[in-house]
């Protein structure tokens, strides 16, 4: 019974482990310039915006379904912020926040309402969403009114970030729409046959993940101070490794815990960072991340978990009752 | 080795391990040409995972098997059936999307095989002929597979199966999927078999099937072999006390009859009509009272059970529980309703999510202080409402997908129970479950009636329909044709002749 808890408590911390471990890593091999103080300042401030994002596909992942439009949504807020901000400020937010929330409504109009596959739905969203922002973006990228600039300020973005994670933690952890969404992701048939409405509960987690990336496209917007076509779309892969690197299970579940996307996408970031101050370039870095993805996935796969227990069991000779299962 | 001449096949030492599970573990069995074996043990005893070792659908871990003499170590079952052997699953077997004809030569496509080209007319015509000996007439071999119901599906296997003419047929737990027909034709199949000097292995949770047709029966428990018995040695109660390793008593059904049951009907479901399925049933269920639904499993039973908790497609009429008509799965919950699936796996139960997670789905209501719920009184509800059934586990963390058989199907009551349930329909409530467990339920059913709850069971068994119903409703093509109400004198033979 020990033993059983021991290893639930390793699956849990693992993550944390992993992410101490490359911590360390990079200080030995920068000979400690990754963990100085402002370094590590700079390392969170980077932190913000894919956390956010990740967070909102941690929902629409649990469910067991995908959102591959998320760095594009990003692309679309960032716009928003920059181009309608230059008539009004509190119309460009709420305008660039709404479209967000829209772009996750449609998702999940698409995916509950016609039930269309949810890889097929959001990455058809995706291209829809570079094709106009490719028309609306004609030639020059569009600058972001300087008034907005001074939010770009650490000890602004922290408390804003942290009360949308605590929120987000609160809902997945405290309340019935946090259950549901692992429920639904375990098992969809017997989630409706339990009485949860399926599809309320999808539309919901992609509007949430459509809200939390347009937080993340204004972030995106004010600390690059322009909006390209290229703003914030490769925060779709990056989300993606960084929830598996935060043990993230694959398909989603009742397995899945709210430590994945806070300790991977910081995870991403200490690596990300840690690669950049060693110099490495970065068409380098994307192999080293499409590795590491890769592995991640491999390493999460249930059936290689099983593998790899038993040969370590046969390995050691160490026999168990069949009757601790049964 | 004149003596054992007669010995068809001969396995020796079979081990096989899942992770720490000793699925099988050490067993050794011989089969005599011309019996009908008998294997019988309680859920997870390693019956199943015996036979596909043998049919060459997993490989053992270690472990010598003869057959006619000859080393015989199959690497699939195609290898398995050209010595000979061949196996009917337990769960369906087909690949939907192809047809009747290339399902049973599956496998066997040389036969029809020229210069690289299959003569798809001549599989066809062979197919046919297969078809018709087994009195499946009506069974087109160029159909698609899935255009036909789950039970027409394990007919075609039959076919497959025994077309190759086996020396060693196995079949794992089959009959449970079939109406009476089907059985029949399985039960000549087996016949066949054996008048043919070849042998079949059965596996069946249904005793009195295992008593009608085995000659010898060899009882599991816990991947290992208990005995092996004559079966004209032995009677029901010993075999039961061998399988779960004590005594169990004779009757585990309730015994009392011509309680008074109350005049408060509970549900009522008014011209309740579903095309292809049903049409319109009108049944009331009373307060305190079990009732049944029994029928072939064409006859449309299990669709009403759906229909009255709402998930069935283009449903017309009325519901009504109380005195309110509800609608859809949400209303009929909150009317308290619950529902049970017969496909557990799929449709009661998450498999991959802990058994708390598994009982607090349907509870959240209650458990919800405003939209707040705390994780710890989350735990602790699941934990008292194991105790119950007394769902055999390690805690109240473990996931579904580890449990036996029996135990889910406890987790799957206790998830309804939990809630408060007051009104139950019940699909196939003892399917594939041992006989330790089923007394447990049927006890169950008595103790819910004892506490003012209603139920619908809906079960092919009806033996169990009449030792646990207080009046079964007999359906047959979509309608209720006949209603029978508990008597000690109530027999099979005479809710069979109003079935078919």
């Amino acid at each position: 019974m020990d033993k059983t808890k021991l290893k639930r408590i390793g699956t849990a911390l693992a993550p944390f482990l992993g992410l101490i471990l490359l911590i360390a890593l990079f200080a030995i091999l920068t000979d400690g310039a990754s963990i100085q103080l402002s370094n590590f300042k700079l390392l969170i401030n980077q932190t913000f915006t894919l956390v956010l994002v990740c967070t909102g596909v941690f929902g629409v992942m649990t469910l067991g379904m995908m959102d591959l439009s998320c760095g594009t949504v990003v692309c679309i807020c960032c716009f928003m912020v920059a181009k309608v901000c230059q008539v009004n400020i509190f119309v460009g937010l709420v305008t660039a926040l709404l479209t967000g929330i829209g772009m996750g409504a449609f998702n999940g109009f698409t995916t509950s309402i016609l039930k269309m596959p949810s890889f097929l739905a959001t990455l058809c969203l995706q291209y829809i969403i570079t094709g106009l922002m490719t028309q609306l973006i004609a030639s020059a990228a569009v600058t972001v009114p300087a008034e907005l600039y001074f939010f770009d300020e650490f000890w602004y973005k922290l408390p804003l970030v942290l009360v949308l994670l605590i929120g987000a933690y609160f809902l997945f952890r405290h309340t019935k729409l946090g259950h549901y969404m692992r429920m639904v992701g375990s098992n969809e048939t017997a989630a409706i046959f339990s009485g949860i409405n399926v599809r309320k509960i999808k539309m919901i987690s992609y509007t949430m993940a459509g809200g939390l990336c347009a937080v993340s496209g204004f972030l995106v917007a004010i600390r690059s101070g322009t909006a390209a076509v290229t703003s914030g779309t490769d925060m779709m892969f990056n989300s993606m490794i960084a929830l598996t690197l935060g043990g993230f299970p694959n398909g989603g579940g009742a397995k899945a815990r709210f430590s994945a996307p806070i300790v991977g996408s910081f995870m991403f970031c200490v690596l990300n960072n840690g690669l950049s101050i060693l110099g490495v370039s970065s068409t380098t870095q994307a192999f080293i991340k499409g590795a590491i993805f890769l592995f991640m996935v491999i390493l999460m796969a249930e059936n290689v978990k099983t593998a790899v227990s038993s040969g370590i069991k046969k390995i050691f000779g160490g026999k168990e009752k069949a009757s601790e299962i049964n | 080795m004149a003596d054992n001449s007669n010995v068809l096949a001969r396995f020796e030492n079979m081990y096989k391990y899942f992770g720490i599970t000793h699925a099988v573990d050490g067993v050794t069995l011989e089969v005599t040409r011309g019996e009908i074996h008998g294997l019988v043990g309680e859920n997870g005893s390693g019956k199943s995972t015996l036979l596909s070792l043998i049919a060459g659908i997993r490989r053992p871990d270690s472990g010598k098997m003869t057959v006619n003499g000859q080393d015989y170590a199959p690497h699939d079952n195609t290898q398995a059936s050209q010595r000979g052997v061949s196996m009917i699953v337990q769960e369906i077997n087909t690949l939907a999307g192809l047809t009747v004809a290339e399902n049973i030569f599956l496998g066997q496509e040389h036969l029809f095989t020229k210069y690289g080209f299959r003569n798809i007319k001549k599989m066809n015509e062979m197919a046919r002929e297969y078809l018709n000996k087994a009195g499946l007439d009506l069974i087109k071999p160029d159909e698609e597979i899935s255009h036909y119901s789950l039970e027409q599906r394990k007919l075609i296997e039959m076919v497959k199966a025994s077309y190759i003419k086996p020396e060693l047929l196995m079949i794992d737990e089959t009959s449970t999927a079939l109406s009476h027909d089907g059985r029949d034709e399985m039960y000549k199949l087996m016949k066949d078999t054996r008048a043919r000097n070849g042998s079949v292995l059965l596996i069946s949770h249904d005793l009195q099937e295992i008593f009608q047709f085995c000659d010898r029966i060899t009882i599991m428990r816990d991947g290992r072999v208990v005995d092996t018995v004559n079966a004209k040695d032995v009677d029901e109660d010993k075999l039961k006390a061998l399988m779960v390793g004590r005594d169990v008593s004779g009757h585990y059904y309730r015994e009392d009859y011509g309680t008074p049951i109350s005049d408060k009907v509970v549900l009522r479901t008014k011209g309740l009509t579903c095309p292809g399925h049903f049409e319109n049933i009108d049944l009331e269920l009373h307060e305190g009272e079990i009732l049944g639904l029994g029928g072939l499993s064409e006859s449309g039973m299990h669709e009403i059970g759906r229909a009255i908790f709402g998930i069935e497609y283009d449903v017309t009429g009325d519901v009504i529980i109380g005195d309110k008509k509800v609608e859809g799965i949400q209303q009929t919950m909150h009317a308290g309703l619950g529902y049970v699936s017969k496909n557990r796996d799929v449709e009661s139960l998450f498999a991959k999510a802990s058994i708390a997670d598994n009982i607090n789905v349907t509870c959240m209501d209650k458990l919800s202080r405003g939209i707040y719920l705390s994780p710890r009184k989350m735990k602790k509800f699941a934990d008292e409402s194991t105790h119950t059934l007394s769902v055999k586990m390690r805690d109240v963390d473990q996931l579904v997908g580890e449990l036996s058989g029996g135990n889910k199907q406890k987790v799957a009551l206790t998830k309804w129970m939990a809630r408060g349930t007051k009104i139950f329909v019940m699909d196939s409530p003892t399917r594939g479950i041992d006989v330790a467990v089923k007394a447990v339920i049927y006890d169950l059913l008595t103790k819910l009636k004892d506490q003012g709850c209603s139920m619908i069971v809906i079960s092919e068994e009806l033996l169990e329909l009449i030792g646990v119903c207080d009046r079964i409703l007999v359906t047959k093509d979509g309608r209720i044709v006949d209603e029978f109400l508990r008597s000690p004198d109530l027999s099979e033979e005479t809710i069979v002749k109003s079935m078919i």
